[in-house]
């Protein structure tokens, strides 16, 4: 073989390989895609924020469940929560279950949050005490909304913000059996 | 043995002790330490968890404990964690094929620019009397030339390479819907009446959203929901403009239905309350015509020929059915 081609061959293996490189670099994204969609939802029951008692996040009987993590001192959970109250109004009574889950958070600003931004007679708010849930459910930012199915399988996610029309479009979409997998509306944001 | 044998085992012996240095004596004795010094705090920059103050961090501290007491190992304890963050929790993530050619890459770089300098020097030296000076030049131009466009080859095959997760069937992440004209007929029958009673909108704004999915029941022939959509308009505080297109459209169902008087009252009453309501009037002359009611359809024509929001291509059907009006 001659010495030419050699160096050919040499430059050839080089670039393609910066090539590969440079072609995973834009894949970086805020919050990693989550393992958890396609598999059960944890099995976990958690204490209501404000009254006695606690709730399973997936009950079994909805046909679907909306689990969004929020906190008092997420931003764009401020805008967001009073689009959950609506949904939660508009699906709530038809069979469509909203679990707001409170996450880092004190009792008293996540009450006082509630008071501020509203609240649902369809909407189940339970504190995350410990962060088992945002353990087990891999929360790297809020706010992050997960949908399950009637059979408890995680099937989306949106990290960042969901308004009004995107949580009424996304059940629809999982009522007809779509996974629709996962997408980021925006930043999230990280506390303590 | 030689004296250079034994420098190069002394050489041997010093790898060796930094590596022990680096590897086993740093590591910590206290497994839950050492898995915490491998995951990384979610909420925070780069820091591990065993380094991180942050409540989440401490939380996952006391999992990771708590998964040791239950009889995890240390490895089975880093797997738990990132079947439910992904890899990027780890530290240092599991080497795959990217990761092992990301170690490598410097050094093949380093041996492909030895062996390049070295092959382009040669001709130099020789080229004085071999090689006219333009051929270096050509070659160097194809070196660039094919570098750029194998590096837009390998861009494109390196992302869709992109290894995922194991464990994570997604099929594809999904576009949020951005306005209502792309949702469904019943996510935009949930948002208006989600808006019922929310002191922000006001009646008016209700009824923009009640017309457009009214016209969707409309087109689509489904006349029974487009009603009742434009009964509720009409009993909202419409605009003016607003009832006369309800008004007009009802007029339409109700011909539809065989019932022309009604649609005759409805269609004239939407003119009444808008003028300009150019749909209206036309569905009003194809109800007078119906009826062989052509002198009362002529003025009504004449005025859509006039009407510039009227589209150009209804212009040789209306003046067609103005010469038969007249006749």
């Amino acid at each position: 073989m001659k010495a030419s081609t050699i160096t050919w061959i040499v430059i050839g293996i080089v670039v393609v390989l910066a090539g590969f490189f440079a072609g995973r670099l834009d894949l970086i994204e805020t919050v990693p895609d989550s393992p958890l969609i396609g598999s059960t939802a944890p099995d976990l029951e958690l204490p209501f924020l404000e009254s006695d008692g606690t709730a399973p996040l997936y009950d079994g009987a909805a046909e679907v469940t909306v689990i969004s993590f929020w906190a008092s001192w997420c931003e764009p959970c401020k805008a967001e929560h009073p689009d959950l109250v609506r949904a939660a109004e508009s699906l709530g009574p038809d069979g469509v279950r909203f679990v707001a889950v409170d996450s880092q958070d004190p009792e008293r600003s996540a009450i006082a949050f509630l008071d501020e931004y509203g609240r649902s007679d369809h909407q189940e708010v339970v504190a995350d005490e410990d962060n088992r849930a945002s353990i087990e459910f891999g929360i790297w930012g809020l706010p992050e909304t997960f949908f399950l199915d009637a059979d408890g399988v995680v099937v989306g996610k949106v990290s960042g913000g969901v308004d009004f029309v995107t949580l009424v479009d996304l059940v629809g979409q999982v009522r007809e059996g779509v996974e629709i997998g996962e997408t980021s509306t925006g930043d999230v944001f990280q506390g303590g | 043995m030689t004296a250079r044998r034994w420098q190069w085992l002394a050489l041997a012996g010093l790898a060796l002790v930094l590596v022990w240095g680096l590897v086993v004596a740093d590591a910590p004795a206290d497994p839950a330490l050492a898995v915490a010094e491998a995951i990384s705090c979610p909420v925070c920059d780069g820091e591990s968890v065993a380094a991180s103050q942050s409540e989440i961090a401490e939380s996952m501290y006391a999992q990771i404990g708590t998964l040791l007491d239950a009889g995890y190992t240390e490895r089975e304890t880093l797997e738990w964690f990132e079947a439910r963050y992904g890899p990027e929790i780890l530290l240092e993530p599991p080497l795959d094929v990217g990761g092992i050619l990301l170690w490598t890459l410097p050094l093949l770089i380093a041996a492909g620019g030895v062996i390049v300098i070295l092959r382009l020097r040669r001709p130099v030296a020789a080229e004085v009397t071999a090689e006219p000076p333009t051929r270096s030049g050509r070659s160097l131009l194809g070196i660039g030339i094919s570098a750029v466009v194998l590096v837009g080859v390998a861009f494109a095959l390196g992302s869709f390479l992109e290894p995922r997760a194991d464990g994570s069937p997604i099929t594809g992440q999904f576009d949020a819907p951005t306005d209502l004209e792309s949702v469904s007929d019943e996510t935009l029958a949930l948002t208006i009446a989600s808006f019922e009673g929310d002191p922000d909108v006001s009646p008016q704004q209700l009824n923009g959203m009640r017309l457009a999915l009214a016209e969707r029941y409309f087109e689509a022939g489904d006349y029974r929901s487009a009603t009742e959509e434009f009964t509720t308009v009409l009993e909202s505080e419409p605009t003016p403009a607003q009832a006369s297109e309800a008004l007009g459209r009802v007029g339409w169902i109700l011909y539809v239905n065989g019932e022309s008087a009604a649609a005759e009252e409805a269609l004239g009453q939407a003119l009444d309350t808008f003028d300009g309501n150019g749909e209206a009037r036309y569905f009003l002359v194809l109800v007078l015509m119906e009826q062989d009611r052509g002198s009362e359809a002529v003025p009504l024509l004449e005025a859509l020929l006039d009407d510039p929001s009227v589209p150009a291509d209804l212009q040789p059907d209306l003046l067609a059915m103005l010469e038969a009006a007249k006749a």
